[in-house]
């Protein structure tokens, strides 16, 4: 049997195969027909009757970029070794006291410093994107303990941007 | 002609194709990101005017200036945004012996002032919202003024325009704190920090008339455009003509908009822009001295090419058109297809171009410069392009833009698409009776009820292709293939089915 632990945005699934039987978190599921349309990860696929086009994009050995009617998801898989334990550990949700940047972005103002304590919803730093300003709010009440950018620095999407310590 | 076109992304991509078909040689300026852009290739010379900042590439006029002089232009095109409305940069293409292809310089700065442009409106005899024609450049000076205006109010940049820089204040103390917040993004972005401020019109919608001017007297109007759905300011989803307005209606707002083009001997392509109150009552708000994103509609319904027409005006100096041979015909939408999530409030995505797929049909248009590859960064705005759809009546536009829009799929960057899709669908757009508020209104009950990635679906299918890659890389270790698809090929599915079975 193959289990994989499978993260769609914030939801997560456990798939397991077995032969010809397919379980989604403990319950069957009918198997999908994938037909390959060309080399570049484009397929047809028939779920329940229904003909959809799928596009898949491996980025790296455990993460893919799947579009669907128009939906672009990003998809975190680990298989689960055989003797039961995944290659990594990641927990379902994000490491509390860690805010990420959510997109490629510049930093234009830090609005506290290390040190600071924070109340749940206050502004942390101000990014800017596309001709945007967006406010990174803090998660939780917390003393900030770490900034890891200056005002002008350019952030990936993903990285972290601030450490806090939660009160 | 020798054209240079000071843009990047779709529109320049528009103007190139028209210089084509027009037998016009032509000029693309790109930045250093953009080396491998759509647009570069659409042009038979290309420049490259400086890194990926626009502050010192699309807006630095001294190196498109440069550019156009080092290839030899008779002319330049600025398409929108960027130098589009910039009198310095129309007077500099004009110095160099150049046409502008655009409004006289003197218009766009008369237009860039949006305070004069009000001014000038008035004089023209059209309808504008009483506000205070001050510039406000501190707030101690707003508070002393504004009690001449009740609440809630608009305050916006003097230099403003698109939507930028507007701001809404309630009272008195977010009066103060708007005016600090509008005036420092005003000075940001429009590099002047004044400020004026008007009344908030409450379920207002937003009608724009499209005019085309020969410079000489004679005034062109090519229907009006609904733009009420917007979000930030920005427009989304825009059509022609507009719905559930009356033809006196329809009628007074194009003459409004004539008397003003002929009030400033109007030149080029503009857009007049109004403010329609529930009562039916229009007002003035400003005019877009370019071409417009959402002037595909436009083209869809009367049948005129308005980038050829100023083309051909700037090589000829002649319009070939009458108004008496201007006439509408159905209906048409136009969708912005924009890199953003409305699920995370409308935050843009970046990302590589993996996988594209147009739509295609009678009545479809698709105005973009994707291609498989192109990256997707954050420097630039985050329209990927424009869907634009014409049909006999309302009711099959609508449903065609339905049609398009599912058919149309982008891989690698988050879109709007399924949220497009959710307000075509919705009975509110399809009755047509909504304002600037519609996404503000809808937006909850429209994420609600989109359809959502089936994830449990999507999970099945991935886990089942991983280990039929597994299953193959261990039988052939060494084969170094990844490609997902020779796994997959219809006889290999066949097999697996039978398995299933």
């Amino acid at each position: 049997m193959l289990r994989y632990r499978v993260w769609i945005d914030q939801e997560f699934y456990l798939v397991e195969i077995n032969g010809d039987r397919i379980q989604v978190n403990g319950a069957d599921v009918v198997p999908s027909a994938l037909t390959a349309l060309n080399e570049q990860g484009l397929f047809q696929f028939q779920q329940n009757g229904h003909q959809q086009e799928m596009h898949i994009q491996r980025e790296s050995l455990q993460q893919f970029h799947v579009t669907i009617g128009g939906h672009h998801v990003t998809v975190d898989v680990e298989r689960e070794r055989s003797n039961g334990h995944s290659g990594k550990t990641r927990s379902p949700e994000l490491q509390v006291g860690e805010v990420y940047a959510p997109m490629h972005a510049v930093v234009i103002e830090l609005e506290v410093k290390e040190g600071d304590k924070v109340e749940e919803g206050q502004p942390l730093l101000v990014l800017e994107a596309m001709k945007m300003q967006m406010k990174i709010n803090s998660p939780c009440a917390a003393a900030v303990r770490d900034i890891f950018f200056q005002p002008g620095d350019r952030v990936e999407k993903g990285e972290l941007l601030v450490k806090l310590n939660p009160l | 002609m020798k054209i240079l076109v000071a843009n990047r992304g779709e529109i320049a991509v528009r103007i190139l194709r028209a210089c084509r078909e027009l037998g016009f040689p032509s000029v693309a300026v790109y930045s250093e990101v953009d080396r491998n852009a759509r647009h570069v290739r659409f042009a038979q010379e290309a420049v490259c005017i400086g890194p990926a900042n626009a502050a010192e590439s699309y807006l630095n006029i001294g190196a498109v200036i440069a550019a156009a002089r080092q290839c030899g232009v008779d002319a330049v095109h600025p398409g929108y945004g960027f130098l589009s409305e910039n009198e310095a940069f129309a007077r500099a293409v004009e110095s160099e012996g150049m046409v502008f292809i655009g409004p006289r310089p003197g218009t766009i700065g008369q237009m860039g002032n949006k305070l004069t442009a009000r001014k000038i409106a008035e004089e023209a005899g059209l309808p504008v919202l009483h506000s205070l024609n001050i510039e406000l450049n501190s707030a101690a000076q707003a508070l002393e003024l504004c009690h001449e205006l009740p609440f809630p109010l608009l305050v916006k940049a003097v230099a403003g325009g698109g939507g930028r820089g507007i701001r809404e204040a309630n009272n008195f103390q977010e009066l103060e704190q708007v005016i600090c917040t509008a005036s420092q993004e005003a000075g940001a972005i429009f590099g002047n920090n004044a400020v004026y401020i008007e009344p908030l019109v409450r379920s207002a919608r937003h009608i724009e008339v499209q005019i085309l001017g020969d410079g000489h007297g004679k005034v062109l109007v090519l229907g009006e455009r609904e733009c009420s759905i917007q979000r930030r300011r920005q427009k989304l989803i825009e059509e022609t003509p507009a719905p559930n307005l009356s033809n006196s209606l329809r009628q007074s707002i194009h003459k409004a908009a004539w008397q003003l083009g002929k009030w400033l001997n109007y030149r080029s392509l503009g857009t007049v822009e109004f403010l329609l109150d529930p009562a039916g009552n229009f007002y003035f708000i400003e005019v877009n001295p370019r071409i417009q994103v959402e002037h595909p509609v436009t083209e869809m319904v009367t049948g005129v090419d308005l980038v050829t027409a100023q083309l051909q005006l700037a090589a000829t100096g002649q319009l070939n058109y009458e108004q008496e041979q201007i006439s509408v015909r159905g209906s048409s939408i136009e969708c912005r297809i924009i890199a953003e999530d409305p699920e995370c409030q409308f935050l843009p995505d970046t990302g590589v171009i993996s996988d594209l797929a147009e739509p295609q049909g009678p009545g479809v248009r698709v105005d973009s410069a994707l291609f498989v590859g192109l990256q997707v960064t954050s420097d630039y705005d985050s329209m990927l392009g424009k869907l634009i759809v014409w049909g006999e009546t309302r009711e099959a536009a609508v449903r065609r833009m339905g049609c398009a829009l599912q058919e149309f799929r982008i891989s690698g960057v988050k879109t709007a698409l399924p949220f497009l899709s959710q307000i075509i669908q919705s009975q509110a757009f399809l009755q047509g009776n909504f304002d600037t508020n519609f996404l503000d209104q809808h937006q909850p009950e429209l994420l609600a009820q989109a359809d959502k990635v089936d994830g449990a679906l999507v999970a099945v299918a991935l886990c089942q292709w991983l280990q039929q890659y597994d299953q193959h890389h261990q039988a052939q270790p060494d084969s170094g293939s990844s490609r997902l698809s020779q796994l997959f090929t219809p006889w290999r599915m066949a097999a697996l089915q039978e398995q299933v079975r």
